[in-house]
């Protein structure tokens, strides 16, 4: 990010991972002391709630992938495993399906939010 | 928070603080339980809780290796030189003293009698389950079976980490921490055994 990092290395061996891969400066630039105007309401929240979704989205699509199989004739039936047998199975599935619609929803109020406030106007065209 | 941490009594962000991060921990706990859950056993693995065997068919000296609960289990007809080689042992030669069977009593040693059901000596059952990483040990094998010309009887070892376990299953040599675990069983009749 521009301008100077409020981050300071309090440790010595702090100073020293600082001096050498600056990453925990970044993160905290980015998601601790990042810049952000006054007049930011809540439709600006939507971009943090799609990042917490596209992770539930992820690891509940690993989990529920190792107990799927992916066969013309045993799929259904895998499903069904699922949602009956497999210890919170049906959570991890419900998560998922409706995790994806939510994304959906989620992904078009951010696009709305960008477009109607001009949030790619210059210098964030790339943004 | 550097600056509010030196004060004399509790005040109400402490409390705040506190109530905040309990909140925050029973989230997190209660989101990690399903994940943590699932790779449980799940219902259809628990719903074969028990099943029965037929011993009578095991000739002496075989070894079936059956399917409990989604793990293997060793069920050998042991022969007596197997028995009288696992009564020999001394019970402080036992790198892991405990009996380690369901059937007893927690605390129990490790004498042959209390690695089976009822003094049925002839009979051992228990999880083929390595207790060091979970390889299925290869029977009549190791250092500690009951020789016999030129074939061993008795006796396991595992192939993933060099585990020995004597003819009663019990952890003799090797990484493994305690002895083969004996799961729950019982004799229907003399010829039948329920395990779970």
């Amino acid at each position: 990010m521009s301008g100077t990092s409020k981050y300071q290395p309090t440790s010595a061996l702090g100073k020293w991972f600082h001096d050498r891969l600056p990453i925990i400066a970044f993160a905290k630039d980015t998601m601790v002391d990042f810049p952000t105007p006054k007049n930011l309401n809540y439709w600006w929240t939507f971009g943090g709630i799609l990042a917490v979704m596209l992770v539930i989205q992820i690891i509940t699509g690993i989990v529920l992938v190792m107990h799927y199989t992916p066969h013309v004739s045993m799929a259904f039936d895998s499903v069904e495993h699922i949602m009956r047998d497999v210890n919170y199975g049906w959570l991890l599935r419900y998560m998922h399906f409706n995790g994806a619609s939510f994304f959906f929803i989620a992904v078009y109020i951010h696009m709305f939010r960008g477009m109607y406030y001009g949030s790619y106007k210059a210098p964030r065209e790339v943004l | 928070m550097a600056d509010t941490a030196v004060h004399d009594t509790t005040n109400r962000r402490d409390f705040l603080m506190i109530a905040t991060g309990a909140v925050a921990g029973v989230g997190a706990v209660a989101t990690v339980w399903p994940f943590v859950s699932q790779m449980n056993p799940d219902a259809a693995v628990l719903a074969l809780a028990s099943i029965e065997v037929d011993i009578s068919a095991i000739a002496e000296g075989q070894e079936v290796v059956l399917k409990w609960r989604g793990n293997p289990v060793f069920v050998r007809h042991r022969s007596k030189a197997e028995i009288d080689a696992a009564k020999a042992v001394q019970l402080s030669d036992l790198k892991d003293p405990l009996a380690r069977n369901a059937n007893v009593k927690d605390g129990d040693e490790a004498s042959d009698e209390n690695r089976v059901v009822g003094g049925k000596e002839n009979f051992l059952v228990m999880m083929a389950v390595c207790t060091h990483l979970g390889c299925v040990p290869i029977g009549n094998s190791g250092d500690f079976a009951v020789v016999q010309g030129n074939s061993k009887t008795g006796g396991w070892f595992c192939p993933c980490h060099g585990s020995q376990y004597d003819t009663a299953g019990r952890i003799r040599k090797g990484p493994a921490p305690e002895n083969l675990a004996v799961p729950p069983y019982k004799y229907l009749s003399d010829t039948k055994i329920q395990i779970g």
